[in-house]
């Protein structure tokens, strides 16, 4: 307690912007989807905003896309990650610098990893090229329309590419911490490499696997720049209806934005605090987020 | 060996075969529908890239600067809170680490748009400060992170015993945390670079277009129907990160050579 006023003066440097951008930003965002401080506009309802919104079919419909493309594409990218990882860590140990190729998307940003997706699922792109000289297809015409659908195929597709090595990178980090005389073990007494993965490697995995999944996902389900390239889309992501009423719609509409965004950030928050649950439980150095 | 040749194909054809991709068009002249590599090869793309060189400089050379501002403020932000959650046990700090990891995780977007306001009514909207200001906000928790890791590396007898001969604060800070920090820094700074020169919407939000991003410079391309010069651009998008890897990597090699570190 004696050292309580010295933790304060050196938490200040992050305490400060911390307070004033990120709380500021969050609470005028509250504020804005009750009418308050929206210059000189008047409401006499302070939940206009969220009125509008429930009306909105058009919003209902985006939310549960969102979800339905994140909840996909980061379990998708959580079983390769998981798995890729998993595949490099048995590699003997001098292989593992050379697998080193499997980081390039975390270097893209997510408009190039966009731009590929469309450039490599378009109905005359390169996988339709590719099926037609296998023989799959006599035409483009007969080959999926997979981007700016309902289906989302473009998009996981994209978050699943961009976020498989994120995953591989928790997951790898997490295994080189694993005792590998216990594999040896369950070896000896004659457990099948899949017993091995399923009843022993899994459950040690599980924190990381967590982790990733409430990271990956919060970021895809609100992610703007991914979708914002692919062109808009019915029902399209959420991010792209919060943009329309911001930039596009009369001002007077802001409120709706803003509660949009606000319960966006509190669906985020139940998310926050089962992965606070769950970091807890892991060791320190296992966090690198 | 298989193993090792299966998975090293397997990430060639998931990871890097997209970006072959790319590079294939980028140099193309024409790839119609069904040629699986393009018929006609030239160097097009190329005449647009010196054409618009200077436009083309100028945008990367903006993200870059405000990339590695924004690893400077995120450093500065965290360097003496990660030592106290590293350190320290102190009331309420699960809450309060658990609290200031919030930037990352949540949207970024529910407290831009909010902060976009307070940045007008401040005058640092559509300013290279509120552009940094509003990136560090983001990305800062990977620095945190990485720098309470970085402490947690080495014991504070080095330091104790440092202020028993006598070392003021700010000469242990600069002579013994910082370079024995050196490698968590650089982890941390590398994510928080690449999440800033990767940023399209947050710089187009805070920025408002008056400062230059190279996210945003190509964006109205990808959309364009010349997917030639658009791939370029976008393979671009990759050299001025790893150049910059490469180059701190000497830079940290030599600077620890030259203290007796390795």
């Amino acid at each position: 307690m004696m050292r309580h006023p010295r933790v304060l003066l050196s938490l200040l440097p992050l305490l400060i912007p911390f307070a004033a951008i990120f709380l500021g930003g969050i609470i005028i965002t509250v504020l804005q989807s009750l009418g308050i401080l929206m210059f000189s506009y008047h409401y006499d309802d302070i939940f206009f905003g969220y009125r509008e919104l429930l009306a909105d079919r058009w919003f209902v419909e985006s939310a549960l896309f969102s979800l339905y493309v994140a909840a996909t594409a980061t379990t998708i990218a959580i079983i390769f990650g998981t798995l890729f990882a998993y595949l490099i860590w048995r590699l003997p140990h001098r292989y593992h610098g050379r697998t080193v190729i499997y980081k390039v998307p975390l270097i893209l940003p997510h408009i190039a990893v966009g731009f590929m997706a469309v450039i490599l699922l378009a109905k005359t792109g390169v996988l339709a090229a590719l099926s037609y000289q296998l023989g799959l297809i006599d035409s483009f015409t007969q080959f999926p329309d997979l981007l700016y659908r309902a289906s989302g195929i473009d998009i996981i597709g994209a978050y699943v590419y961009k976020e498989t090595p994120f995953v591989m990178v928790l997951v790898y980090a997490m295994l080189s911490r694993f005792e590998s005389r216990l594999m040896d073990c369950a070896k000896m007494l004659g457990a099948s490499p899949t017993r091995i993965f399923f009843t022993l490697i899994l459950p040690f995995l599980m924190p990381a696997i967590n982790t990733s999944f409430i990271i990956l996902f919060i970021f895809s389900f609100g992610g703007f720049d991914l979708p914002f390239v692919l062109g808009d889309s019915y029902p399209g992501m959420i991010s792209i209806r919060i943009y329309d009423y911001f930039f596009h719609k009369d001002l007077a509409l802001r409120p709706v934005a803003m509660a949009m965004l606000t319960l966006i950030f509190l669906m985020s928050l139940g998310f926050i605090i089962a992965y606070l649950k769950i970091a807890g439980k892991m060791m320190p150095a296992a966090r690198k987020l | 060996m298989i193993r090792v040749w299966g998975l090293l194909g397997l990430f060639t054809l998931m990871f890097l075969a997209p970006v072959a991709v790319l590079a294939l068009y980028a140099l193309s002249s024409s790839w119609f529908f069904p040629e699986l590599v393009p018929a006609r090869f030239d160097t097009r793309s190329f005449s647009y890239l010196v054409q618009h060189r200077l436009d083309i400089a100028l945008s990367l050379l903006s993200s870059t600067l405000y990339s590695l501002a924004a690893v400077a403020v995120t450093l500065i932000m965290t360097v003496l809170p990660a030592k106290q959650f590293a350190r320290l046990d102190f009331y309420g700090k699960t809450v309060l680490e658990g609290l200031f990891l919030a930037p990352a995780l949540i949207p970024p977007m529910a407290f831009a748009m909010g902060a976009h306001y307070l940045f007008l009514r401040v005058g640092i909207a559509d300013t290279g400060l509120g552009v940094v200001l509003i990136l560090s906000m983001y990305s800062y928790p990977y620095m945190l992170r990485a720098l309470s890791s970085g402490y947690q590396t080495y014991s504070r007898d080095i330091e104790l015993c440092a202020r028993n001969m006598g070392a003021s604060s700010w000469r242990i800070l600069t002579t013994i945390e910082l370079p024995l920090l050196l490698p968590a820094i650089v982890a941390g700074g590398t994510i928080v670079f690449l999440v800033s020169f990767s940023e399209y919407f947050l710089v187009f939000l805070i920025g408002g277009g008056t400062v230059p991003s190279y996210a945003g410079y190509i964006f109205p391309l990808l959309n364009s129907s010349d997917k030639s010069v658009a791939s370029l651009l976008t393979l671009l998008f990759l050299v001025v990160p790893i150049a910059l890897f490469i180059l701190i990597d000497r830079i940290v090699y030599n600077a620890y050579r030259k203290r007796g570190m390795m």
